[in-house]
C-alpha cells in the first residue's frame, strides 16, 4: 500500500510539472529552409542562455522550457535562415501563450572594392578581375548557406581597381604597402591615418591585393583599431592567398577574432591555421550583425538600434546580451 | 681469413654509417605538426611568434623539407586535393551564376565568370596554391636561418630569372624576426 501511495504522489507531482512547465512557440513565416534560433529567457532546465533550437520544418519551433526572465535580464529571440537577414527581437514575452512570429528580413548588402596593387606573372589584371569575380560568387554562396545575414556586393562596375602602375601622386604608399608588414605598426598606421583618399572608398569594405603579407605570398592581414578589432574596413591579402583567406580577413572586418574555444576547429572560417574553412558559428554570426565593432554597424550603419558591445569571445549577460562566439545551432 | 672477416665487417659498418648519414631522417610527428601549422597559417593577425618558435625548434629536422617545398613545390597529393576542390568550386560557382543566386556582381563580371573554362579556373587556383606554398617555405627558411636555407634564399634572390626572386629576398630579410 505504501508503494501505491508513493506512485500516486509521483504521478501528482508529474502532473503539476507538466501543467506548469513553461513553453513557447515561435512561428517561422516561410516554409522550412533549415531555420534555427537562439533564445534568451528563463529556462526550467537551468541551461545557460541562450538556448538553441532548430526548425522541424513544420514552420514552428517549440521552446519547451522557456519563460520570462526576471526584470533586467534578456528576453530575446534571434533567428537564422539560409539566404535571409538575421531576425532579432528584444523584449519577447515568453509567457503570453501566443505564438511569436518571425519574419526574416532581406540580407544586408555590404559593398566591396578590391584594389589591385600587384599582379603575378601568370595572372594579370584581366585575370585578376575574373579571380575576384569568382571569389565574390563563392563567398556569397558561403555567406548565404551559413545564414550569416549578409551578402557582399561589388560597389560599382569598376569594383576591381588596377593600381599596379602606381600614379605619381601616391607611389610611395603603394610601394610600401605592396609588401605589407605586420611586424611594427608603421603599415597599419598608414592605413589608419595617412591613407590617400584615392586609395580607399569610405564606408565600404576595401580589400587590397598586395605582393606579400608578412613576407609571404599566401597570407592576409587586417589592421586593428584601438579596441583591438578591425573597424577600418581594410583587409590586405597577398597575391597567392586563397579565397578562404580573403573571406577570413573580411571576417576580421566584421568584428571577428580568431576563435579560442575548444568547440571550434579548423573548419571554422576564423580559425587559423586552416586549409578547410567551411562555417561560422551562430555566436560569430550574431557578432557580425550586432556587435558594435563589426563593419555592419560601424561602417554600414545597419542594426544600429540593436547593436551592443560583446566580449571578445565570451557571452555577455544583461538586457542586451551577446552569445559566446562558440554558440552553434548547427554543430554537425 | 680473420683479417678478411674483419675487413668485411668494417666495410659493412662503413656502408651502414654512410646510409644512415645520407638518407634523411624522417622528421618527428611534432616537427611535422610544426611544419603543417606553418604552411597552413594564412593570417598574421595576432602574430605568429609561437609558430616561428616551433619552426626554429625543429629547424634541423625541417630544413630539408622546407628546401624541397621551396624548390619543387608542395607534395603532389596536396596539389591534386586543391585541384579537385577547385573543380568542385568551379561547378558550384557556375551553378550559382546560372541560377537565381545572389552574386553581387555587375553584369560584365558575371559574363566573365560564365565564360571562364573549368581548366582556366583550376590552373589559376593550382598556380596560386603552389606559388603560395613555395613562398611560405621560403619564409620558413628565413625563420629557421640555417646555413643551407640561407644559401638557397641568397641563390634565388640573386637569380634575375626566378619568379621567386623578390620573395626570397624578403624571406632572407626576415631572419631576425
Amino acid at each position: 500500500m505504501p508503494s501505491v501511495k508513493r506512485l500516486l504522489l509521483i504521478a501528482a507531482a508529474l502532473a503539476v510539472c507538466i501543467r506548469t512547465a513553461p513553453t513557447a512557440m515561435v512561428t517561422l513565416g516561410p516554409p522550412c529552409r533549415d531555420d534555427g534560433l537562439m533564445a534568451w529567457g528563463a529556462f526550467s532546465t537551468g541551461e545557460a542562455a541562450p538556448v538553441n533550437y532548430r526548425s522541424d520544418c513544420s514552420g514552428n519551433i517549440l521552446l519547451p522550457t522557456i519563460s520570462n526572465a526576471p526584470s533586467g535580464e534578456a528576453n530575446e529571440l534571434v533567428a537564422f535562415s539560409p539566404g535571409s537577414g538575421v531576425f532579432l527581437q528584444d523584449g519577447v514575452n515568453w509567457n503570453s501563450g501566443s505564438p511569436i512570429p518571425v519574419t526574416f528580413p532581406a540580407p544586408l548588402l555590404l559593398d566591396l572594392r578590391v584594389w589591385v596593387f600587384y599582379t603575378t606573372s601568370d595572372c594579370d589584371y584581366a585575370c585578376m578581375q575574373v579571380r575576384m569575380s569568382n571569389f565574390l560568387v563563392w563567398a556569397n554562396d558561403r555567406l548565404a548557406i551559413e545564414r550569416t545575414g549578409i551578402q557582399l556586393r561589388a560597389v560599382s562596375a569598376d569594383w576591381v581597381v588596377d593600381k599596379t602602375s602606381a600614379p605619381a601622386s601616391f607611389p610611395s604608399t603603394i610601394g610600401k604597402l605592396v609588401d605589407f608588414s605586420e611586424e611594427d605598426d608603421s603599415d597599419c598606421n598608414i592605413v589608419k591615418s595617412s591613407f590617400p583618399p584615392d586609395l580607399k572608398t569610405p564606408n565600404i569594405l576595401n580589400v587590397y591585393m598586395v605582393r606579400t603579407v608578412g613576407r609571404s605570398a599566401s597570407r592576409g592581414y587586417t589592421c586593428v583599431d584601438s579596441v583591438g578589432i578591425d573597424t577600418l574596413g581594410s583587409a590586405f591579402v597577398a597575391s597567392r592567398a586563397m579565397d578562404g583567406t580573403m573571406l577570413h580577413e573580411i571576417g576580421h572586418n566584421l568584428g571577428l577574432q580568431h576563435p579560442i574555444s575548444d568547440l571550434m576547429d579548423a573548419r571554422n572560417f576564423m580559425w587559423t591555421p586552416s586549409k578547410v574553412r567551411r562555417f561560422w558559428s551562430e555566436g560569430q554570426t550574431f557578432r557580425i550583425n550586432f556587435s558594435d565593432v563589426s563593419a555592419v554597424t560601424k561602417l554600414f550603419g545597419a542594426h544600429m538600434t540593436e547593436r551592443r558591445t560583446c566580449d571578445d569571445h565570451k557571452a555577455t549577460k544583461g538586457a542586451t546580451p551577446c552569445p559566446d562566439e562558440a554558440t552553434w545551432v548547427w554543430p554537425d | 681469413m680473420a683479417r678478411i672477416v674483419i675487413l668485411i665487417a668494417l666495410l659493412a659498418v662503413a656502408i651502414l654509417a654512410a646510409v644512415l648519414f645520407l638518407v634523411p631522417k624522417q622528421p618527428s610527428p611534432e616537427a611535422l605538426a610544426a611544419l603543417d601549422n606553418w604552411m597552413s597559417t594564412d593570417c598574421a593577425v595576432g602574430g605568429d611568434q609561437a609558430q616561428r618558435m616551433e619552426l626554429r625548434r625543429y629547424a634541423a629536422e625541417l630544413e630539408s623539407m622546407l628546401i624541397q617545398i621551396a624548390e619543387q613545390g608542395p607534395p603532389a597529393s596536396d596539389v591534386i586535393r586543391v585541384e579537385n576542390e577547385a573543380r568542385r568550386q568551379y561547378s558550384d560557382i557556375q551553378t550559382s551564376v546560372r541560377s537565381n543566386h545572389y552574386t553581387g556582381l555587375p553584369n560584365i563580371h558575371m559574363q566573365m565568370v560564365i565564360m571562364q573554362k573549368q581548366e582556366e579556373r583550376v590552373t589559376t587556383v593550382r598556380n596560386d596554391y603552389i606559388a603560395g606554398q613555395r613562398s611560405a617555405a621560403l619564409t620558413g627558411l628565413g625563420v629557421i636561418g640555417t646555413r643551407r636555407g640561407r644559401r638557397l634564399l641568397e641563390r634565388i634572390a640573386a637569380d634575375p630569372k626566378s619568379p621567386f626572386r623578390d620573395l626570397a629576398r624578403l624571406a632572407g630579410e626576415g631572419k631576425a624576426n
